[in-house]
Formats: structure tokens, C-alpha cells, sequence
């Protein structure tokens, strides 16, 4: 199981982080939330799995790392969303996935979209929060 | 006394004779401002006092009597200009009066060259053969009328009044004890028998080297005497000085005490509460970052949830946890495939395997096979999934970061203003520090003054023993001996009476002036009471008894002071002298000038010869002193000022 980021989500990952306040938090914090607003946003805007990314210079990681996969938070509560998350992505795309490194090419291609969408919408003057509250209409 | 007339002739503004008749009672002089008001009160002072410093100082400027006589700088001199002209070189002030029903009548002259000018004053009685002249005369007017240092008193200028409250303590205490001029007798009398006793004294000595050291010693102690007089000075002088040093002193403490604890309480306590802003935040930011991180897609997108949550309750409860309904559906699947095959004869074998593929196999309708059944159900029912609870932690962390950067901000600023107070701390630390030394000199140089005046005064107690003893060896003359005990007593007896007089006398003042005060103080004046002290220092006090700065006082109030002061002081000299006032109603507001009319002017008892422009008498409160007065009224062509008796109709 592995998973690619692109050079420019590692270059801007810093500022991200901040803009989501997740600056003293693990990289994966960032790359989880631009995936699952990608999963957020896929009902209106639909993903092209085709579309080519070039992830060259970007960062390999083990997609263990992304989803938490076999991870118990140290207070005992689950810390592996691997399966939540894939039934998540089989319902958006409606598809099977019949093992765990299938579902690799979901989460890179969600997580490129996330973050851009993110870029997009946030500069480093923006509250997540309040973006959040208006985008979602929570 | 009263003021029957006044002549002018070939003086100021006024050319060729002038003649202004009053009444016993209020006068009414009006004029425009220009038109020869202040020249008539000059002329009045100039007639009683000659050329005073009051009268050459014009403006800023202070001139030399021959400069003010004879004219230089801006100032055209005294003749009138136009007089001057036509060659006119005297001019004169005639004053008619009256005390105790004896008319005089006091002629002033000066006449001048271009290179010198000559003041002849002449006073006689219109009643006997008195006829003085200069000096004399300027001695029957200090005597009879008013000295020059009192004549500010009845003399004076309502727009300047006010300078009467802006007198340092010790040009006040000065001008009191001018009040006071019995006292002036009995000082008199103190410094004759000092002079005859001394006399005595050496005349009781016969033996010419006794005599010597008798004039000696007699001669170190009168010195003495006049250095510890000059000390008493210079410490009362320091201690005027000590008061207000320490005043200063104070002020600065006090705002170096507030400065150093203001805005740090307030900083300290802000700082407080944006922790526990931070620490709140930290609260919700976590929570907010728990959703993040786990179910965020499924509270974005509530039919996203939906769908979510029917699948895996369809899809991935079945084999382990076996709802109601899957039970029901599994049980009659199986009964269905076992009935079948009994029928057919199936063996057990065959059973088992269909109970395997009823119960063990894997839902085929279950899209993603990894899935641990087992803990997806947990984690789905573990999860926060409501998008209220969410929102509300977004709001409130929307909230918090406002009331943080609104309490950053606060802080900047207070800690901007902390830095500004800061130097002016330091400045006042300085000043403190200047003020205290210049306190510790002060009191150094109080306590070197009392030091000189003790040493002096046991070295005088010594010298009076050596002279005794000087004494009892020439004494010779029994009745010389008595007359230098009556002298000694007499000395006692004067420096008592002073003692008394000025203590008597200046509770009398004080209670004088505050009864003036307090007809004319107004009900929102800061100022409720005078004191006067036994060195004549005055001090003003509010309401609770806190001593007040009179300096500091508006203008306003400073002439309602100093009106209290001249109305008590007038009074108490009781010399029943004119009051002449030029523009009466100064610079005071519309309240101020009403009280003024009302409870000064109108009560007045002595004659008043008031100079008011013709704005002035709109006032309200004027009309009934207007019903009351002679009027005359200034009239100017250029530089010449005539003078007409007018009705009140003609107003």
C-alpha cells in the first residue's frame, strides 16, 4: 500500500497546515482532510480517474500512514479509519475494491484534488472555520 | 472721602480743560474703548501718587519717567499731542475733594522742554490757610487720603483685577502687612528705644575703655540681631520655598505611583483571560480536529452519510451481527435449502455445506471485501456524525479567534502605552529625583540658618552678660539704670503689642474676606474658603477643606478672589475712599458679571466712579446702578477726548 503526493502539495504542505490549524500536527492530518473534502465535494464535482497527475518529486508514503491503518489511539479509541474510508470511497465511485492496495489510486487522486480545492478556496489570511460553515452550509 | 471734581488740562487725550463734576454716589464714565478711559484713571492716579511704577509700565513695556513725561518709544508723552502742537508745554490735573466736609482742591503740573521736565504739586484747603507744597502735600495725601501701596485697592483696572490672585504668598503677606500700618508705629517705637536705651547705656560709663568695649559689644549684638533678622528671613523664605517644592514633590510622586501601576493591572488581568481564551480554544480545536480526521465527509454531505450508513448497515452487519432481520431471512433461506434436500434423500454432508454457504460465506453484495466487519460496526456507532455539533464548534471557534485578536489588539495597545509611560516615567524619576535634591538643600540650608540663629543667640545672651558685667563695673547713675529698665520694658511691651495686633488683625481679615467670598462665590465654584495665615501667607480651600491652588484657578474665579479680597480690604481700611474701576466687568462670563453687578457694585457704600464701555452696560444688573448714576459720556475726534453729562434716555 502506497500513496504519492505531488511535489507542489509537499511545497505548500506548511502553509496548509496552518491555514487549517494543524500546524503542530503530523503531515497526515493535512493529506486525510484534503481527501475527505475531496469525498465532500465529489457529489457536485465528480472526479476524473483518468485525469494524468505527475508525481514526480513528490513524497512516497505508505497509505498505512494516510489512513491509520492498525493504529489504536494511545486512549484506546480506534485510530484505523482504513476500512470506514474505503467504504466511503466504494460508495462514491460505486465500486468494488477487492484489496487494500486498490485503494491507493482513490486516495492519492482525492488528496491532489482536496488540497487544490482547499488552495483555492483559503489563503493565508482565511479561517478554515468559517470557510467550513459557508461552504458546507453547516 | 469724596471726589467732587476732576480737571484736566493739556493731559493725555484730553486737550485744553476738561472738567468732570461727580456725585457723592455712583458715576457713570462711558466711553468706548480709546476714548480716554484709561487716561482718566491715570490722571486719577497721577494726581494722588505723581508718577508711579504701576502707571509707566504700559503693556509690556516699562518706561522712565522722563521717557513717560516727555514721551519716547511709542508712548507720545504726557501733553496732549495736538497741544504739543501748538506749543503747549505744561499740563495739569485738578482735583477737588472733600474729608470730613473740608473741601481741597490738589493741583499737579508738569511742565517739560525737549531736555528736561519739572512735577510741581500744590494742595491747599478751601476752608483755612493751609498751603502745601511736594513733599508736604505728598505726605497730607498718604496720611489723609490713601498711601500708593493701597491704592490698588480703589484704584484699578477690572480687566487686570485678577493679578491681585496671582500674587506670589510673599508679595500677598507684604501687601497685608501694608494694611496694617499702626503696626508700622509700633515698629517705629521699638527701633527709638533700641537707640536711646544703647544711649544710656554708654552713658553709664565714666571709665573711656569700659565705654569702648560697652560700644563694642553693644555694637556686635545690634549686628547679630540684624543677621538673625536676616535669617528669619531667609528661612521663612525656604520655607515658602520647602512648601512648594514638597507640593511638586508630591505631584510627581503620585504620578510616578500611578503611572508604575497603571496599565499593568490591567495588562496582567488581560493577559489572564486571552490564556483562558487560548486554552478554550485549544478545547474546540481539538474536538474540531477529531471530526477532521475521522468523519468529516459524512457530516459535509448529509445524504452522503445516508448512503454511507445503509450500506454498511446492509452490507457489513450480517455474519457477525445478526440483526433481527438477516436472522429471519438467513433461518427461512436454510429450512428452505434443508427441506429440499431431506426430500431428496440428501445426506449430512451435503447439509453441512449448505449451512457453510448459508452462514460462512461472505456477502456477495459487500463491495469491499477487507473489511473487518467486526470493527467497522463499532467505529460507525463510535462516530460523531452530527453536523450541529460540528457547526457549533466551528461558531465557536470562529468566536474565540474574533475575541482573541480583539484581546491581542487590547494588549498592543495597552502595552504601546505602557512603553510611552515608561519615558515618562523615567522623566519623572528625574524630576523626582531634582526635586528631591533640591528639598534636601532646602532643608539644609533651613537648618544652617537655624544653626547661625542659635549660635547667634547664645553668642548675643553671652555678650549681654559681658556687658552686664561691664555694667555693674561702671555702673554710677541710679536713674540712668531706671531709664534703660523703662527702655527695655517699652522694647517689650511694642514687640508684644505687634504680636497681638497681627494675630487680632488677621483673623479680623480673614473673616472679612471670606464674608465677601461668600457673597460672591457661585454654587458650582470650587472655592468655598480663605485662610490667612500668621506670616499674612494665603492659601484658598474647596469644599471638603483641601487646600486649593490659586494660581491655577480659572480667571473667572481669580477675579471673584480678588474682588473678595479688594471688597474686604477696602471695607476694613474702612477710609471711606472713592473706588475708581475701569472696565468693571473685565473679562468675567455673563454669571460672573451679573454677581459682580448685583452683589458688589449696588451695595457699595463708597463713592464709585465707574468707567465702563458702552457694551458693558448691556449687561443685566446694570440698569438699576444705571438709574442710580451720574453719567457722563466720553466723546473722541482723534486723539481729542471730550467729555458730556448725559440722561439715562440718552442711552
Amino acid at each position: 500500500m502506497s500513496f504519492r503526493t505531488t511535489e507542489h502539495i509537499e511545497l505548500e504542505l506548511p502553509k496548509m497546515q496552518k491555514i487549517l490549524n494543524f500546524e503542530n500536527e503530523p503531515k497526515w492530518y493535512t493529506l486525510r482532510f484534503a481527501i475527505f473534502i475531496s469525498l465532500s465535494i465529489e457529489k457536485h464535482i465528480p472526479l476524473n480517474l483518468e485525469d494524468e497527475i505527475d508525481f514526480t518529486n513528490g513524497i512516497g508514503y505508505k497509505a498505512d500512514v494516510i489512513t491509520g491503518r492498525n493504529k489504536t489511539e494511545i486512549k484506546g479509541t480506534q485510530g484505523d479509519y482504513t476500512d470506514m474510508i474505503a467504504v466511503m470511497i466504494s460508495n462514491v465511485h460505486d465500486c468494488k475494491l477487492k484489496d487494500i492496495n486498490s485503494l491507493d489510486k482513490y486516495l492519492e487522486r482525492h488528496c491532489v484534488r482536496g488540497f487544490n480545492y482547499l488552495e483555492k478556496s483559503l489563503n493565508s489570511k482565511s479561517s478554515v472555520f468559517v470557510w467550513l460553515k459557508n461552504e458546507f452550509n453547516l | 472721602m469724596k471726589i467732587n471734581s476732576l480737571k484736566l488740562k493739556d493731559i493725555f487725550s484730553y486737550k485744553g480743560e476738561v472738567v468732570f463734576n461727580f456725585s457723592n454716589k455712583c458715576n457713570l464714565v462711558i466711553g468706548e474703548n480709546g476714548f480716554g478711559k484709561t487716561s482718566l484713571i491715570n490722571s486719577f492716579k497721577i494726581a494722588l501718587h505723581g508718577i508711579t511704577k504701576d502707571v509707566l509700565k504700559i503693556g509690556d513695556t516699562s518706561l522712565t519717567k522722563a521717557e513717560y513725561i516727555q514721551g519716547a518709544k511709542a508712548f507720545s508723552g504726557m501733553i496732549n499731542r495736538s497741544s504739543k502742537e501748538e506749543g503747549i508745554n505744561e499740563c495739569f490735573i485738578n482735583l477737588n475733594f472733600s474729608i470730613d466736609k473740608n473741601d481741597y482742591s490738589l493741583v499737579r503740573t508738569f511742565s517739560c522742554t525737549n531736555s528736561a521736565y519739572k512735577e510741581h504739586l500744590l494742595l491747599k484747603s478751601l476752608h483755612s490757610d493751609l498751603l502745601l507744597e511736594d513733599d508736604a502735600a505728598q505726605d497730607f495725601i498718604n496720611a489723609n487720603m490713601i498711601n500708593s501701596s493701597l491704592a490698588k485697592f480703589f484704584l484699578f483696572d477690572g480687566e487686570k483685577v485678577q493679578d491681585i490672585a496671582n500674587f506670589s504668598s510673599l508679595e500677598f503677606a507684604k501687601m497685608l502687612e501694608e494694611i496694617f500700618g499702626d503696626i508700622r508705629v509700633y515698629e517705629q517705637l521699638i527701633h527709638d528705644m533700641k537707640i536711646l536705651k544703647r544711649d544710656y547705656e554708654s552713658q553709664t560709663f565714666t571709665d573711656m575703655e569700659l565705654k569702648n568695649k560697652f560700644l563694642e559689644k553693644s555694637k556686635l549684638i545690634e549686628n547679630k540681631e540684624k543677621e538673625i533678622e536676616r535669617f528669619i528671613k531667609e528661612i521663612r523664605n525656604d520655607k515658602q520655598d520647602l512648601k512648594e517644592v514638597k507640593k511638586s514633590y508630591t505631584v510627581v510622586k503620585n504620578r510616578v505611583e500611578k503611572l508604575k501601576s497603571e496599565n499593568k493591572d490591567e495588562l496582567s488581568s488581560l493577559e489572564i483571560s486571552l490564556q483562558k481564551l487560548f486554552d478554550e480554544r485549544e478545547k474546540q480545536l481539538e474536538l474540531y480536529k477529531g471530526y477532521s480526521i475521522s468523519s468529516l465527509p459524512l457530516i459535509l454531505d448529509k445524504e452522503f452519510r445516508l448512503t454511507v450508513e445503509a450500506d454498511i448497515f446492509a452490507n457489513y452487519y450480517d455474519l457477525n451481527y445478526l440483526p433481527k432481520e438477516v436472522l429471519e431471512r438467513k433461518k427461512k433461506e436454510f429450512f428452505e435449502l434443508i427441506i429440499q434436500k431431506i426430500k431428496n434423500g440428501e445426506d449430512i454432508t451435503n447439509i453441512q455445506k449448505i449451512f457453510d454457504k448459508v452462514f460462512m460465506e461472505d456477502n456477495q453484495d459487500k463491495r469491499v471485501s477487507f473489511v473487518d466487519t467486526t470493527k467497522i460496526k463499532y467505529q460507525y456507532e463510535s462516530l460523531e456524525l452530527e453536523a450541529a455539533a460540528f457547526g457549533y464548534i466551528l461558531d465557536s471557534l470562529i468566536e474565540l479567534d474574533t475575541q482573541i485578536e480583539i484581546q491581542k489588539d487590547e494588549i498592543d495597545n495597552l502595552k504601546e502605552l505602557i512603553k510611552l509611560n515608561e519615558s515618562t516615567l523615567d522623566e519623572l524619576l528625574i524630576e523626582r529625583e531634582t526635586i528631591s535634591n533640591k528639598i534636601a538643600l532646602t532643608e539644609k540650608s533651613i537648618s544652617d540658618y537655624e544653626k547661625h540663629i542659635t549660635e547667634n543667640e547664645v553668642l548675643i545672651k553671652n555678650t549681654k552678660k559681658e556687658i552686664h558685667t561691664l555694667s555693674m563695673q561702671g555702673h554710677k547713675e541710679t536713674v540712668l539704670d531706671e531709664k534703660i529698665k523703662t527702655t527695655t520694658k517699652t522694647i517689650f511691651v511694642a514687640t508684644e503689642a505687634i504680636k497681638i495686633t497681627k494675630k487680632k488683625k488677621r483673623a479680623e481679615l480673614e473673616n472679612a474676606v471670606n464674608n465677601k467670598l461668600k457673597v460672591l462665590i457661585k454654587e458650582n465654584y470650587e472655592a468655598s474658603f480663605l485662610k490667612i495665615y500668621d506670616d499674612f501667607t494665603i492659601n484658598l480651600f474647596d469644599k471638603n477643606g483641601k487646600p486649593m491652588d490659586i494660581l491655577s484657578s480659572s480667571s473667572g474665579q481669580k477675579q471673584i478672589i480678588a474682588t473678595a479680597l479688594i471688597w474686604a480690604i477696602s471695607d476694613y481700611i474702612n477710609a471711606g475712599m472713592p473706588m475708581i474701576v475701569d472696565t468693571p466687568l473685565g473679562r468675567l462670563d455673563d454669571k460672573n458679571q451679573k454677581l459682580l453687578l448685583e452683589k458688589f457694585y449696588s451695595v457699595a457704600d463708597n463713592q464709585i466712579i465707574m468707567l465702563p464701555t458702552p457694551s458693558e452696560l448691556k449687561v443685566p444688573g446694570f440698569e438699576d446702578i444705571i438709574n442710580e448714576s451720574k453719567l457722563l459720556k466720553l466723546s473722541s475726534n482723534g486723539s481729542i477726548t471730550k467729555v458730556n453729562e448725559i440722561e439715562k434716555e440718552e442711552l
